[in-house]
């Protein structure tokens, strides 16, 4: 039977879970630091009906291009891509954004480390720096009752001042993976280091490749809206032609039945 | 009685021009695809002691490698070829070439492709960018790695030509050479940018149209045919009065 409806099937699913991705991504505009992923696609595997260098003759001629036959098309991968967002002004001192890669280390509920870009920090009743959520920040920092003028500097020394003196409340560390594109995203901001990423390594900003820390300033999400809409006009044009092909496959097929 | 074979074939030709139609209208949005079109040679054949007959025949298949359109990702790792070659990559042991840049690292920090395929130098290694430090590709295809202000060559990105693409056999995102490929030292290579298919909408749906057509035109020639056939024998086969 015709090979041509099962292949533009796959360039359907295959744009549909595009536009899925391309509507995560638009839907999460105002997300901070949020990542855009990206979807690859890939060819999938060929089946020979005349094999490169069959014969061609008796005398011993062969086909040099012979014909390979696709069998449509798959998601190979879909990849986030890692730059940074826009660093957006909130004067709010517990609204820390890092410039250039790194990491902060997040202690969930359960104990384990999630790794997050998004610094939209709180106190919480013990004074300890927590995501929005509550999830304590590590190392964990904890701010004491009454102080005033708290100051974060590009190297992420947290400082305060209790009485009218300056003291040192701790340092913020980053973690650095080898491949950021492999972090699990688990929501909330919030990913897990995974076999693909490589193993955490925690560094003091501005080492190791690290970047700085930008007191009062939250990163914003790295979706570029206007190439988001121009991506969702091509998938949906993708989609178009490949049901197209379906329906012409369809009309071949009704030829065929016709015929008594 | 070949004439029905001889329609036939141009019908079973018809079929797999579409099959090819529908796999490059699958991959529009596979970076880096070429789409290909095949091509039909007429093939003398004689059949049960028939005269001699023209039937169709698929011969050979054709593969555009005309660039496609770039398309900017910014991604530090999405790499296209200016003009013609391929990026080297190895899967599973065996050397093969591309034409997909979308690149990123593998927990040893290895450049790889999507499908985890090591990305090769012009000298066939493998390029490790040191976790902590930055790439930026020089217009040689060279990656720097970038610490503060210190930039050391970590390997050269090769472009392979080749005078005959057409015999370089598909194996998905990849192609497969039969002949040895050469370094381009001219080639250019470009960051942050992907290259799509070159899967021509256009042309590809008018080949659509045109299918269907032609598909309806031999089925109500055969329909014909079957016509004639049957008045003949009404007609012959009538015992005399």
């Amino acid at each position: 039977m015709m090979q041509a409806l099962k292949i533009a099937a796959t360039g359907m699913v295959g744009q549909q879970l595009n536009v899925d991705i391309l509507a995560n991504n638009i839907s999460n505009l105002n997300t901070s630091a949020f990542k855009q992923s990206r979807a690859a696609f890939r060819d999938l595997v060929y089946q020979n009906r005349i094999a490169v260098g069959a014969a061609t003759s008796e005398t011993g001629t062969i086909s040099p291009s012979g014909a390979q036959f696709g069998l449509g098309t798959s998601i190979g991968a879909v990849y986030k891509i890692m730059n940074q967002g826009p660093m957006v002004n909130t004067d709010n001192p517990f609204d820390i954004g890092v410039q250039g890669r790194g990491w902060f280390v997040i202690t969930l509920p359960n104990g384990e480390n999630a790794y997050t870009r998004d610094g939209a920090f709180q106190l919480d009743q013990n004074g300890q720096i927590v995501t929005g959520d509550g999830y304590q920040l590590q190392p964990s920092i904890t701010v004491p009752a009454g102080v005033t003028n708290v100051t974060i500097s590009d190297l992420g020394v947290v400082t305060a001042t209790i009485n009218n003196t300056s003291t040192n409340l701790g340092t913020i560390t980053l973690a650095m993976f080898t491949n950021d594109g492999g972090l699990e995203a688990l929501g909330d901001n919030l990913f897990r280091e995974t076999e693909s990423s490589g193993p955490a390594v925690t560094t003091n900003p501005n080492e190791n490749g690290a970047g700085t820390i930008l007191q009062g300033f939250l990163e914003g999400s790295n979706v570029d809206p206007i190439k988001s809409i121009t991506d969702l006009i091509t998938a949906q044009r993708a989609y178009d032609l490949n049901s197209r092909v379906i329906t012409t496959s369809d009309e071949m097929l009704a030829t065929i039945a016709q015929m008594t | 009685m070949s004439e029905i074979y001889v329609l036939l074939s141009h019908q079973l030709a018809q079929q797999k021009r579409l099959d090819q139609v529908a796999q490059n209208m699958a991959n529009i949005g596979s970076s880096g695809y070429k789409q290909a079109h095949l091509n039909f040679a007429e093939y003398l054949g004689r059949a049960q002691g028939q005269p001699i007959a023209s039937y169709a025949k698929v011969d050979s298949l054709h593969r555009d490698f005309s660039p496609g359109a770039l398309q900017t990702t910014n991604n530090d790792f999405d790499f296209a070829i200016k003009g013609e070659g391929f990026f080297a990559i190895k899967r599973n042991g065996v050397t093969m070439y591309t034409r997909n840049g979308e690149f990123t690292l593998n927990p040893a920090g290895q450049v790889v492709t999507q499908q985890g395929d090591l990305v090769l130098t012009n000298s066939g290694e493998g390029i490790t960018v040191p976790f902590d430090q930055r790439i930026e590709l020089d217009s040689d295809g060279t990656l720097i790695a970038l610490q503060g202000n210190a930039r050391s060559a970590i390997g050269r990105l090769a472009v392979w030509t080749t005078d005959d693409a057409q015999s370089l056999i598909p194996a998905g995102n990849a192609f497969v050479a039969t002949q040895p490929l050469q370094v381009d030292p001219n080639a250019i290579i470009i960051r942050g940018v992907v290259e799509s298919s070159n899967v021509n909408a256009v042309s590809e749906s008018v080949a659509l149209t045109q299918l269907s057509k032609a598909y309806e035109l031999t089925s109500s020639a055969m329909q014909r045919l079957e016509d004639t056939q049957l008045r003949a024998i009404r007609q012959l086969g009538q015992p005399s009065q």
